[in-house]
């Protein structure tokens, strides 16, 4: 019998932990049946682009965002809305539970593209120049937060109370210690890979975001393997979800400390008064419009 | 014959405008960019995507378009030192080669193109398939020009005056 | 032999040779190499497309070159040639240190080597061949080798091409090539010293005291533009994309409304040049942006990582290597494509050496740039011989002094990262 190729794409670089785990955890627990060819820094296709190429059958399996989904299911983007989920425990409670089911299966038939696992990739925290204390979004008034480009990041930005910015990513570092920049917003791995502590101040652990990805097949690959090997391709991501949940936790559990020993202020803002105005600047926006009815509330209600 | 050269040189005119007007919205919407963000602390989205795409349009427009063969980048390092009969040969075979594969190619591009409808840009909600409608003409144009060539280099004549340094002149 | 990246390789290589346009040569290369392996073909303009659309780094160009010619329209090289020979006109071989040091200050506002040569360059060979005090060969020599730093300091195109490539940082790239450049510029005006006092080369008329206020103050509208980039890009007032528009737009300011010098039809037709320049240079970075997706899925940076890794190479011989590689293809190769299409597959291997990617990004393009004036292949050489009229052998020859100044420059550039990585340090840089 043929191997199965598996053609996987990334825009996290080859170096970064999240790869390893992903040829250990998720390659390596495929076995020899599969082929497993992964490609990262997206130098196989560009970020955003991946969704498309799947669609195409160019690209078998990607790391998707949520916001990739968008255009197509407009009703996906509730699920890249800030303060959706409380924290880490609520994100697994929502995706292990079966509220969700509805929403992947309008993805799968509408795109084409089944989604294997969540894997946690952290949460997102605001992290500033300078010692002004935030602890309401009115604080955050006048603040030019980096965001990533796209409206729905912006938005997110904007519904902190800041001024977003959007600006490459590798711009950031340079961005924030000259001042073009007051802050931007990144998981604490992020804060301390790109260094950005070396040039912040404070990490106001807003918690805005429990990012993940959306780890995903290809319907056209999915069904053009037998159900044995659809059911060693799906635990191997769930497998790879546990390892890079894992991951993530351990080394956002350390780095609290290791900011303060920088000398950055890290400490909690007044996170309901975020979660309420976030929430309630969607509710009235265009954003929401497309949000699956009554969603919303069984999310919160897990 | 001459009425045609007239609208010939015309819409050529016409061109250079857009790719003029192009160069100048993009030069404008920086400026504007840069003002609103560290002068009024408003950052624009669209800005950065609009100048995106009059960059996207403004190359393969202009090189479909306007460019004339001569300002085209090419190494001609082979081709300057060989006698003239042996590069209207070069000219036939490489230009045949590359409009065969083109049209070759041409019902794919189209598929993609028009399966592209499916998106929108971040900011200013174009249809993909709109934004890379350009690339069709844009590779009917390459293909064209490569017909010409053949038929120029079958009449025994060149791609005209070779300063490829002219348009190479910034990189 | 039925490799389909062979085939690809093989019309590549084979178009270019024979004349056809670069950047279509790779589209049509990694469209067969799509069909060879049995994929969609539309892979290759897919990714065309969608790399130049998810470029924002890339959207300098265009203005970068907008600058340099609206720069070249307007009455600006002539003041700073002018304020160039106030300051270095004196000294022994005058004319040439004249030209070395305002291809110094022109690097500073120009991201381009050839935009140099043709606009500053055209004027000060005149002056040097004016009273035939210098030849015509020789002038053109130090004029081609002067303008290789153009892009070495910032603003720089070149810089800009492997920012994209390599995804580091452009702002600390452009950092990087400061102290090189200016080095650059120092070996050319000590090797102009030597041969002046050699050949007994006249100093040109010392410019009096009492008239340098004036000159410098004639100039003082030029002479700001590099420091309102860099003060700009390093003050966090704007991107270095952005820097691009806004050198631009002070180049447009100074010479319509201070230098009165580029009228409303004079800006159209340097519109429409820049306009042109941009598609010639856009479609060779398309063409390198369908190729990529050939190199990166027939997983060539890996196998040349493994070809690399028998010969047990130390990084400092891996960069000797790489900088001999550069020279030979640099005599044959035009820099922008050198750049896209050989670079972005040594990289890989460069960092896991440990070779920091901004030293190294200096290195090649500073290798590149040489490739300017190596034979036979030389843009800067066709130009400057253009220019002249002179025969490209007899350039050349004037040339090789400059050419062994340039290599020790190189030579340092390429050992001591500390010179070169001590700007961006200080601003912040972690390599
Ligand atoms: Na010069
Ligand atoms: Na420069």
């Amino acid at each position: 019998q043929d191997k199965v190729e598996l053609i996987y794409s990334d825009t996290v670089a080859e170096s970064d932990i999240r790869s390893e785990l992903l040829r250990t955890e998720f390659g390596g627990c495929l076995g020899d049946g599969f082929d497993f060819k992964p490609y990262f820094g997206a130098t196989l296709f560009k970020q955003g682009t991946e969704l498309t190429a799947m669609q195409r059958g160019n690209l078998d399996m990607a790391g998707l965002a949520i916001y990739d989904f968008q255009n197509q299911v407009p009703a996906t983007g509730i699920l890249g809305a800030a303060y959706l989920y409380r924290d880490y425990d609520h994100l697994r409670a929502v995706t292990h539970s079966d509220v969700l089911n509805e929403l992947w299966g309008e993805v799968e038939s509408a795109t084409g593209v089944k989604v294997l696992a969540n894997p946690y990739i952290g949460t997102r925290h605001v992290n500033l120049r300078g010692d002004k204390k935030i602890m309401t979004p009115e604080d955050m008034a006048g603040v030019k937060l980096r965001m990533p480009g796209g409206e729905g990041w912006q938005f997110v930005g904007e519904a902190l109370g800041a001024n977003p910015t959007p600006m490459a990513f590798t711009e950031v570092y340079t961005g924030l210690q000259t001042g073009a920049i007051d802050g931007q917003d990144n998981p604490l791995p992020a804060d301390k890979s790109m260094k950005f502590y070396e040039v912040t101040d404070q990490i106001v652990l807003t918690g805005h975001l429990i990012a993940n990805n959306q780890f995903s097949i290809s319907m056209s690959k999915w069904d053009s393997m037998n159900a044995e090997q659809q059911g060693k391709v799906q635990e191997c991501a769930f497998n790879f979800e546990a390892a890079l949940d894992k991951e993530t936790l351990a080394q956002e559990a350390v780095l609290v400390d290791f900011f303060k020993g920088e000398g950055l202020d890290v400490y909690e803002p007044n996170k309901t008064a975020f979660r309420d105005h976030v929430l309630d600047m969607y509710v009235n926006s265009d954003f929401s419009k497309d949000w699956p009815a009554g969603l919303l509330d069984k999310i919160n209600a897990l | 014959m001459s009425h045609l050269a007239l609208l010939w040189g015309r819409l050529h005119r016409i061109a250079e405008a857009l790719i003029v007007l192009l160069l100048a919205s993009m030069f404008a919407s920086f400026l504007i960019q840069i003002v609103f963000r560290y002068f009024l602390n408003l950052p624009l989205g669209w800005t950065v995507e609009f100048v995106t795409i009059a960059w996207l349009w403004g190359i393969l427009f202009g090189y479909a378009f306007v460019l004339r063969d001569d300002e085209v980048i090419r190494l001609d390092i082979v081709y300057l030192a060989v006698p003239t009969p042996a590069q209207r040969a070069m000219d036939f075979l490489s230009s045949a080669v590359v409009a065969g594969i083109l049209v070759w190619s041409l019902p794919q591009i189209y598929n993609y193109i028009s399966f592209m409808k499916i998106e929108r840009t971040a900011f200013l909600k174009i249809r993909f398939d709109h934004l890379f409608a350009i690339y069709i003409p844009f590779v009917l144009a390459v293909v064209v020009r490569s017909l010409r060539t053949c038929w120029r280099a079958l009449k025994g004549q060149g791609y005209g005056p070779t300063a490829s340094s002219e348009a190479a002149e910034n990189v | 032999m039925f490799d389909p990246f062979v085939w690809a390789l093989v019309l590549i290589v084979g178009l270019s040779l024979f004349g056809y346009s670069i950047g279509i040569a790779m589209l049509v290369g990694s469209i067969v190499f799509l069909a060879g392996r049995g994929f969609d073909t539309s892979i290759a303009s897919e990714t065309l497309l969608q790399g130049l659309f998810n470029s924002y780094t890339l959207l300098s160009i265009p203005l970068f070159i907008l600058a340099a010619d609206i720069m070249n329209a307007g009455s600006l090289a002539d003041r700073l040639l002018r304020f160039s020979q106030a300051v270095v006109g004196r000294f022994r071989g005058g004319l040439g240190h004249v030209n070395v040091f305002s291809s110094l200050i022109f690097s500073g506002m120009s991201g381009s080597a050839i935009a140099d040569a043709v606009g500053m360059g055209r004027i000060i060979i005149n002056m040097m061949t004016k009273n035939g005090q210098y030849s015509p060969a020789y002038a053109a020599a130090i004029t081609a080798a002067s303008a290789t730093i153009g892009p070495i300091i910032p603003p720089s195109i070149p810089m800009v091409l492997y920012a994209l490539v390599s995804d580091t940082s452009i702002g600390f790239l452009f950092a990087a090539g400061i102290l090189p450049g200016l080095l650059m510029g120092v070996v050319l005006m000590v090797m102009n010293g030597l041969i002046a006092k050699q050949r007994g080369f006249p100093r040109d008329e010392v410019v009096p005291l009492k008239a340098l206020p004036g000159v410098t103050f004639r100039a003082i509208p030029a002479l700001l533009l590099p420091l309102i980039l860099l003060g700009g890009i390093y003050g966090g007032i704007m991107t270095p994309t952005e820097a691009a528009a806004v050198a631009a737009a002070y180049a447009l300011v100074i010479s319509v409304v201070v230098y009165r010098s580029v009228s409303a039809g004079q800006f159209y037709t340097t519109l429409l040049n820049s306009a042109r320049s941009t598609a010639a240079v856009g479609i060779l970075i398309a063409g390198a942006l369908a190729f990529n997706y050939v190199i990166t899925r027939q997983d060539v940076p890996a196998s040349l990582a493994m070809f690399i890794q028998q010969f047990d190479l130390s990084p400092v011989g891996f960069l000797i290597a790489i900088n001999l590689l550069m020279l030979a293809l640099g005599c044959v190769l035009e820099g922008g494509a050198i750049l896209l299409i050989i670079v972005p597959i040594f990289i890989p291997t460069a960092q896991a050496m440990g070779i920091d990617l901004v030293h190294f990004g200096v290195v090649v393009v500073v290798n590149a740039m040489l490739g300017l004036i190596t034979p036979p292949y030389g843009l800067l050489l066709f130009v400057v011989a253009n220019i002249t009229g002179q025969p490209v052998g007899r350039i050349i020859r004037e040339l090789l002094p400059f050419l062994g100044a340039l290599f020790i420059a190189l030579g340092i550039i390429t050992f001591v990262p500390d010179f070169v990585l001590f700007l961006p340090r200080l601003l912040g840089y972690r390599g």
